[in-house]
């Protein structure tokens, strides 16, 4: 019965003018929430937080570091849903989600790359190194690319949306790749300081400010794509009634 | 006072070389990243618009 409710609320959500709607409605309150976080994670990222007895100020670049690292995995994790969404129901939307979230993906996979190169340096004495966790992540750049690529050279036809949503499958391997690599080889890189079941390794005053950076980086992703796919979205129904309402207002 | 300490926020402990890059790197990425929506809209809109206006 529940389940039947949920799947419901998608079916209608999944339609274009709804969407469109209720994503309008959500968007401003989405932005402000956004906002405060990023506001508190900062504050605490470069203020509040005490310097690191190791790594000194350094590695405040954590804050910046790991929100995006978890960012880019989760990207890719919601493309390959969309990628599902598209290829079984052939959900026109979720091709939206799907070639959206790949540019925002990539800019966020060259920030974790960028930031842990950047802090390599003075903790590791290299900008970088052919390790497991560094070499599966440019990979997923790689991939990302790769999506915006094939989505600008193949277009909107139906085909292209089920090429490129095979492709986002393919590359979904990459993802427990990087999850796993500090596990599965010796890597130069720590294995993870935050788990959802076991206790965390850090002290609360630097763990709530990256806990808000984390929340703030998955904010902006959501607003973002939001924002993008209701601007695909007018685009693809423009001939639709409520589009040529809406536009003429 | 107030000078020092922000001179001394600025410095980061020696590590501001390697801190503040990636802060403006992040903040770059994420208000053009924004921005580049929002005018996307904006454009949109306005094709549609002339969309309409040539199919009328």
């Amino acid at each position: 019965m529940k389940q039947g409710v949920i799947w419901r609320t998608l079916y209608r959500l999944a339609s274009p003018q709804l969407f469109y709607r209720t994503s309008g409605r959500c968007l401003p309150w989405l932005t402000v929430v956004t906002c405060l976080l990023f506001a508190y994670g900062l504050l605490g990222a470069l203020v509040l937080a005490p310097p690191d007895y190791q790594q000194g100020d350094a590695f405040r670049i954590i804050y910046l570091h790991v929100p995006a690292a978890f960012l880019s995995l989760s990207i890719y994790t919601t493309m390959a849903f969309c990628a599902v969404l598209s290829l079984v129901w052939r959900i026109k939307l979720a091709d939206l989600v799907l070639k959206n979230a790949a540019p925002l993906g990539a800019w966020i996979t060259l920030l974790a790359l960028v930031s842990g190169s950047v802090w390599g340096k003075p903790m590791w004495g290299t900008y970088w190194i052919w390790d497991a966790r560094l070499t599966s992540e440019l990979l997923l750049l790689f991939l990302y690319l790769g999506v915006i690529a094939l989505n600008r050279a193949l277009g909107t036809r139906v085909q292209a949306n089920r090429a490129l949503a095979i492709v986002v499958l393919i590359g979904f391997v990459d993802i427990p790749i990087i999850h796993y690599s500090v596990q599965w080889w010796n890597t130069l890189h720590q294995g993870a300081s935050l788990s959802l079941l076991a206790k965390p390794k850090i002290a609360p005053s630097m763990l709530y400010p990256l806990l808000a950076m984390i929340a703030a980086f998955m904010g902006f992703f959501v607003t973002s794509l939001l924002a993008r796919v209701r601007t695909d979205l007018l685009w693809v129904e423009k001939r639709s009634k409520w589009v040529t309402a809406l536009v003429r207002e | 006072m107030l000078t020092t300490h922000l001179q001394h926020f600025w410095m980061m402990g020696g590590y501001a070389q390697y801190v503040w890059p990636v802060y403006f790197l992040a903040a770059g990425i994420l208000i053009g990243n924004t921005w580049s929506t929002r005018r996307r809209m904006q454009q949109t809109k306005r094709k549609i618009k002339h969309w309409l206006e040539r199919t009328a």
